[in-house]
């Protein structure tokens, strides 16, 4: 009884696959589990789906260091040039 | 003269005094009373320190809104869209991970029992996923995944009905890899063996509640013999229901091929002596997509019980929403006398929008499980499953009602019913 289930089951995926498969050129499919992280947009993270912590590109750190704006009108201008880096605070 | 007057009661106080209210008095001859000038500069004195210290107050406050988008780490990464920085250009850092939660309704066929539990087909989990150009078209990265799950849907029992599970994270990926399209990948730590997934091929959309490893939903439940005085057996769901889905996750180094033609050839070595090797091939065929894989995995010394694992499981989808999945499976115990034990899985499902709101997909599934825990033993399930994405909340609400029974030898077993219905949220 098992067998015959078994062999019936193989022989009837495979009499849809096979006519298909032989009639058509295969084309590319990227197969992931649905189980591991589901695909698409999440409710906090957004379209990606994922939380994008850290993207570099080239000219990154020249906006940085250009989104510092100049001092207050009342500070003293050394004060506001010691951590002009945005980078080194962020790297301790 | 009147002129004169004119000009010394009017013209000269204004010239010299201007036409401050308290200086009128004075310039038109009025009384001065030195105390009460006195008074009345001080109190104006007041008022203008008062008008100053408020300035000052509001000044301070607007220097303060500023200074955390001009200096702080984290302004920085507003400005750039990020929270973190690197040195390193071209380095992409991803934070990812999904709850999943549900509630178990079980009957033994003694008595029923209800658990809050962490969905195992598809466990709550987190991750932080990095990559990085190295040279050329190699890319290398980083995954780092772990799951904590309270209360596991394959643990909970009739004997352990609350506070299962480790109470703490366990790994899940612990890897490194470097890659490149046309010399495939590397990896190397703790994740997928070659092996792992080649009997869980599923594009039913129904996996979250349902898949070829059947006892995720309720694997701790134990079979209740109502003929026995003693109740309840020591054979449990999981113990007689497996998909033999190869070496699952281990420290292991694995090479994945590139792939040819939509085929895709991997090996691995773990720790321990356990050999694997797996092949999948997914591809669209006309209306149809494919896929499918199967795995050799060859245990050696690292398990006391199992020699050999042959899986495989191929799974299609119509573009009208049909699909049907196989998954079989034989293992080669290593206990002498102890026959082979081998499964069949069969899934018909559908899937279609019948609403805006998400994809809506329903499936029927069948297990047959065969010598497993014991010779003689037959073990079989259907299943009824039904997911309903929601889009909106990134979210899938599903329910799975899933029949167990056991025939073994000289023993009875009573069936189980399991019922499992939760949500599973990506964030």
């Amino acid at each position: 009884m098992k067998r015959l289930i078994r062999c019936s089951a193989v022989i009837l995926l495979w009499a849809i696959v096979l006519p298909v498969g032989c009639a058509t050129s295969p084309r590319p499919f990227q197969y992931e589990s649905n189980r591991e992280l589901k695909k698409g947009p999440g409710l906090f993270s957004g379209p990606d789906g994922m939380f994008e912590l850290y993207r570099s590109a080239p000219g990154t750190e020249m906006k940085a260091a250009a989104s510092v704006p100049p001092p207050l009108p009342d500070r003293p201008v050394e004060e506001a040039e010691e951590g002009s880096d945005p980078t080194s605070s962020i790297q301790q | 003269m009147r002129s004169t007057r004119f000009l010394q009661t009017v013209l000269m106080p204004i010239l010299f005094f201007g036409f401050g209210a308290n200086t009128m008095p004075v310039a038109l001859g009025a009384p001065l009373d030195p105390a009460v000038e006195i008074e009345k500069q001080q109190k104006q004195l007041d008022e203008q320190a008062r008008t100053i210290e408020a300035l000052r107050k509001e000044v301070a406050a607007i220097r303060k809104e500023k200074e955390p988008e001009s200096e702080t780490a984290l302004s920085v990464g507003r400005q750039n869209n990020v929270l973190v920085q690197s040195g390193n250009d071209a380095v992409q850092v991803r934070l990812y991970g999904q709850v999943n939660r549900g509630v178990l309704y079980t009957h033994d066929g003694n008595e029923s029992n209800v658990f809050h539990v962490d969905n195992d087909n598809s466990s709550t989990r987190i991750g932080l996923l990095g990559t990085t150009p190295m040279f050329g078209q190699f890319r290398a990265g980083t995954k780092l995944e772990f799951e904590f799950q309270a209360n596991d849907s394959n643990r909970v029992s009739q004997n352990n009905k609350n506070g299962v599970g480790d109470n703490h994270f366990r790994k899940r990926h612990m890897d490194l890899f470097i890659e490149a399209t046309q010399f495939g990948k590397l990896s190397v730590g703790y994740g997928d063996t070659a092996s792992n997934g080649t009997a869980e091929v599923d594009l039913s959309g129904t996996d979250v509640i349902g898949y070829s490893s059947v006892a995720d939903m309720a694997g701790g439940i134990f079979f209740y013999n109502s003929l026995a005085p003693s109740g309840l057996s020591n054979a449990t769901v999981g113990d007689v229901f497996t998909n033999m889905d190869g070496l699952s996750r281990d420290d292991r180094i694995r090479y994945d091929s590139p792939t040819f033609y939509g085929a895709r050839l991997a090996v691995s070595n773990v720790s321990g002596g356990a050999n694997d090797v797996a092949i999948r091939y997914n591809a669209r065929l006309g209306e149809i997509s494919l896929a499918s894989a199967a795995a050799f995995a060859d245990l050696g010394g690292s398990s006391d019980s199992v020699n050999y694992l042959v899986d495989g499981s191929v799974s299609v989808l119509h573009d009208s929403g049909i699909s049907g999945t196989l998954a079989t499976g034989k293992a080669v115990y290593s206990a002498p006398g102890k026959k082979e034990g081998k499964y069949l899985y069969l899934k018909g499902g559908f899937q279609k929008h019948f609403w805006e709101i998400g994809l809506t997909a329903l499936a029927l599934d069948l297990g047959f499980f065969y010598d497993i825990d014991r010779n003689g033993d037959t073990a079989k399930t259907v299943g009824l499953l039904g997911v309903q994405q929601i889009d909106l909340w990134a979210a899938e609400v599903y329910i799975g009602c899933r029949h167990y029974d056991l025939d073994r030898r000289n023993t009875h077993m009573d069936n189980i019913i399991a019922v499992l219905s939760g949500v599973r949220l990506k964030f």
